[in-house]
């Protein structure tokens, strides 16, 4: 081998150092850092300016991070727990947080907040360059998990959840339903409503978590917030929410309840399968919504014996309640003018995009609803009875 | 001092075509094309993948002969002209590739890095893979598509989670008559690599070359697929405002399970390691023309490093101002006339010449 060969092998022997060059020229260590595990957006008291709650979680006052940290020993943190809200407000969000971060310590680093909560009032403006912010910077990620809440997040960012260390977690884990599964919440992904609210003909929904009031205070699902583009349009409540849910074809545990002939029973959904359609009477779009589904009978607070007659007139009774509670709630979203089921996209589809959605969103809000209902008992728990 | 030899079978240009199609169509797709043609997109990469077909043929047809690009004329001129004109094509589609693989690094594995560093490193690893000789680099290429194959399937197809087929409708839509040339230009980059093949020496018999136009085909469903799935996932709307989809894609995966995260990120390492071998055989095919424009026999080593300092000075200029745009639909426009018109010429020409 030639000595120049011998010399570019050198060369390329030394490019993992020049990697490890590249990564480690800027490198903090992480009791350093503090990471903003939620964010809260509202706007601010002067004109046309933003009002920015970070949810900061300090590394150095966790034990597993770094040592004689969380309270376990000497040094670390200051005392105080895991996690610190910041407020700061600036004529946008980027300049908010800059504030912020000219008063810390230490490096303040967004790429770790998972949920980012909007003021209503805010919501109720608009939320398209929020938008734009959150999924333009790189550090903000896409699966952030979006919410409303009614007043100042701030509220909702600096109460202590009853099983959780600090509200991010709290909210992480409903939202993503790593841990709650309720029908109640309806989480949306930050990519998920940035298209929702970009594509023709179909439109977003934010999830409402609010704080009870009193001593006990804790955070509590709200209902869910209903767009239309980039601006909310009204709410619906968390048994709305429900029905909302099943009607998306979400497979959660959605229990219903029907009452016949004074006895309450309640019934929990499986299988559900949700037929959408639209269908026309002269100008007048009609929201057709099949709901089918089987269940597993939960709770009698009745004595009637479960005998063939009674399953049939169960299965009619929650089949009923069901339809009314369908019809209650496509006519409200409809007449709020937002069009969560993607009826406008049926249209837009239908006329091969060549589609007037001005014209049908008028005529969305006036539509007649069919909603037909078939819920059967298929199964009665492990009582025979 | 010369490079190693440089001969590729043709079960390695499948490999080739494939790998590139992949790395090339996952930092490009939508933007420019979608703001192009709309959602007829789709149709124009179907169209890209057809006219590549007829430069795969050509270059197929040439190595048949035991011919290179630069070999199917007599005239030393064609040599020359054929030989810088690959030169510069490969220089700009490598400081292309170079620059996306960066900005993916710097969005998701290495964020805040600079530029210039990921640059140097890039081209250092790209240098060295086109010095040991494209026969090796591919070696390494077939070996990660072999380990690797069916985990990046796996991985492509997990932004398939929460994807709405509707907003596929309407399957395409009127394009105006000015944005035909440009459209077909975009949906032909993908392709590109099949425009650099002709320079490379190979041997392969008839029956291997199937396989070369398998990868073609294997090329153009993973095309197909990431666009498709933009649309379902995003929809248009979205997705002409997104810069990379391809990572905006894999962005949008949630997966609880830590398993799934890591292989997420193994799958980066994976796509940077395939545009790293992707980018050296460029650099080689470019370098061996430039060495046979000026009359050396096989690849001198200088001009893999011309062309690799040109290329890192380039990125530095266009990262200085918003040039890529033009540069990139300048480069597929080469790729484009290469393919359909210089290369069936060439071949025909120098069956004619041989007979």
């Amino acid at each position: 081998m030639s000595p120049r060969a011998r010399l570019l092998l050198v060369v390329a022997a030394f490019l993992p150092v020049l990697l490890a060059l590249a990564t480690s020229s800027d490198i903090r260590q992480v009791n350093r850092v503090a990471f903003v595990t939620a964010m809260g957006i509202e706007e601010g008291e002067e004109e046309a300016a933003v009002k920015v709650h970070l949810l900061v979680a300090v590394p150095s006052r966790t034990p597993g991070l770094a040592p004689g940290g969380g309270g376990g020993g000497g040094g670390g943190g200051t005392g105080g727990g895991p996690t610190v809200l910041l407020t700061e407000e600036g004529a946008s969000i980027s300049e908010a947080v800059e504030k912020a971060k000219a008063k810390l310590e230490w490096e303040l680093n967004l790429g770790h907040s998972k949920v980012i909560m909007f003021a209503d009032s805010l919501a109720e403006k608009g939320l398209q360059h929020d938008l734009d912010f959150l999924m333009r910077w790189e550090e903000i990620q896409v699966i952030s998990m979006l919410g409303v809440t009614p007043g100042s997040p701030r509220k909702v960012l600096e109460q202590k959840p009853l099983l959780t260390a600090s509200s991010a977690d709290h909210l992480v884990d409903i939202f993503t339903r790593s841990g709650s599964r309720s029908p109640q919440v309806m989480p949306i992904y930050l990519w998920r409503f940035y298209a929702l609210s970009q594509e023709p003909g179909q439109d977003g929904y934010l999830p409402i978590i609010g704080t009870t009031e009193g001593g006990d205070a804790k955070l509590v699902p709200m209902g869910t917030a209903l767009f239309h583009q980039w601006r909310m349009v009204g709410r619906i409540n968390e048994s709305e929410t429900k029905t909302l849910a099943l009607l998306m074809n979400q497979r959660l545990e959605n229990l219903v309840g029907a009452t016949l002939k004074g006895d309450r029973f309640t019934m929990i959904l499986s299988e559900a399968h949700v037929d959408r359609r639209l269908t026309w009477q002269g100008e007048s779009p009609q929201l057709r919504v099949s709901v089918r589904s089987g269940g597993i009978l939960q709770e009698r607070r009745s004595a009637l014996p479960l005998t063939t007659e009674v399953i049939l007139a169960l299965d009619e009774a929650f089949s009923r309640s069901v339809k009314a509670e369908t019809e209650v709630l496509l006519r409200k979203i409809a007449a709020m003018g937002s069009d969560p089921l993607g009826f406008g996209r049926m249209y837009y589809n239908a006329t091969w995009g060549q589609a007037d959605l001005a014209w049908f969103a008028e005529r969305y809000r006036k539509a007649t609803v069919e909603v037909t209902a078939n819920l059967e008992v298929k199964h009665r728990g492990v009582l025979g009875e | 001092m010369r490079a190693y030899r440089q001969e590729i079978s043709t079960g390695q240009v499948a490999v080739l075509i494939l790998a590139a199609s992949f790395v090339l169509s996952s930092i490009r797709i939508g933007y420019i094309g979608f703001r192009l043609t709309g959602r007829s997109n789709w149709l124009f990469s179907l169209l890209g993948g057809l006219l590549s077909l007829v430069g795969l043929w050509s270059a197929l047809r040439l190595q048949r002969r035991g011919l290179t690009l630069l070999d199917a004329l007599p005239w030393s001129g064609w040599r020359m002209v054929t030989g810088l004109a690959a030169g510069l094509f490969s220089t700009v589609l490598v400081v292309y590739v170079n620059r996306h693989a960066i900005d993916l690094v710097r969005v998701t594995l290495l964020p805040g890095t600079s530029s210039l560093w990921l640059s140097l490193i890039n081209m250092a690893v790209a240098g060295y893979a086109a010095w040991i000789g494209v026969e090796r680099a591919m070696r390494g290429l077939q070996a990660a598509g072999f380990f690797a194959g069916g985990l990046l399937l796996v991985l492509s197809l997990l932004p398939l989670q929460m994807v709405n087929a509707a907003w596929l409708v309407p399957w395409f839509e009127g394009v105006a008559p000015d944005s035909w040339l440009p459209g077909i230009v975009e949906g032909i980059y993908p392709f590109s690599t099949t425009a650099v093949l002709p320079l490379l020496p190979a041997r392969g018999d008839r029956k291997s070359e199937r396989l070369a136009y398998l990868g073609l085909a294997g090329g153009l469903v993973v095309v197909l697929l990431h666009t498709l799935m933009g649309m379902a996932k995003f929809g248009v709307e979205t997705l002409i405002t997104l810069k990379y989809p391809f990572i905006s894609l894999i962005d949008a995966v949630r997966v609880e399970n830590f398993v799934v995260e890591r292989l997420l990120f193994g799958y980066l390492v994976l796509w940077y390691l395939l545009a790293m071998i992707v980018l050296g055989i460029i650099l080689q095919a470019g370098a061996y023309g430039l060495s046979r424009a000026v009359g050396k026999p096989q690849t001198s080593p200088w001009a893999i490093l011309v062309m690799t300092v040109v290329a890192v000075l380039a990125l530095q200029f266009m990262r200085s101002s918003t040039a890529i745009v033009p540069v990139q639909m300048g480069l597929s426009a080469g790729a484009l006339l290469l393919s359909v018109l210089v290369l069936p010429l060439a071949a025909l020409l120098s069956g004619r010449r041989q007979s």
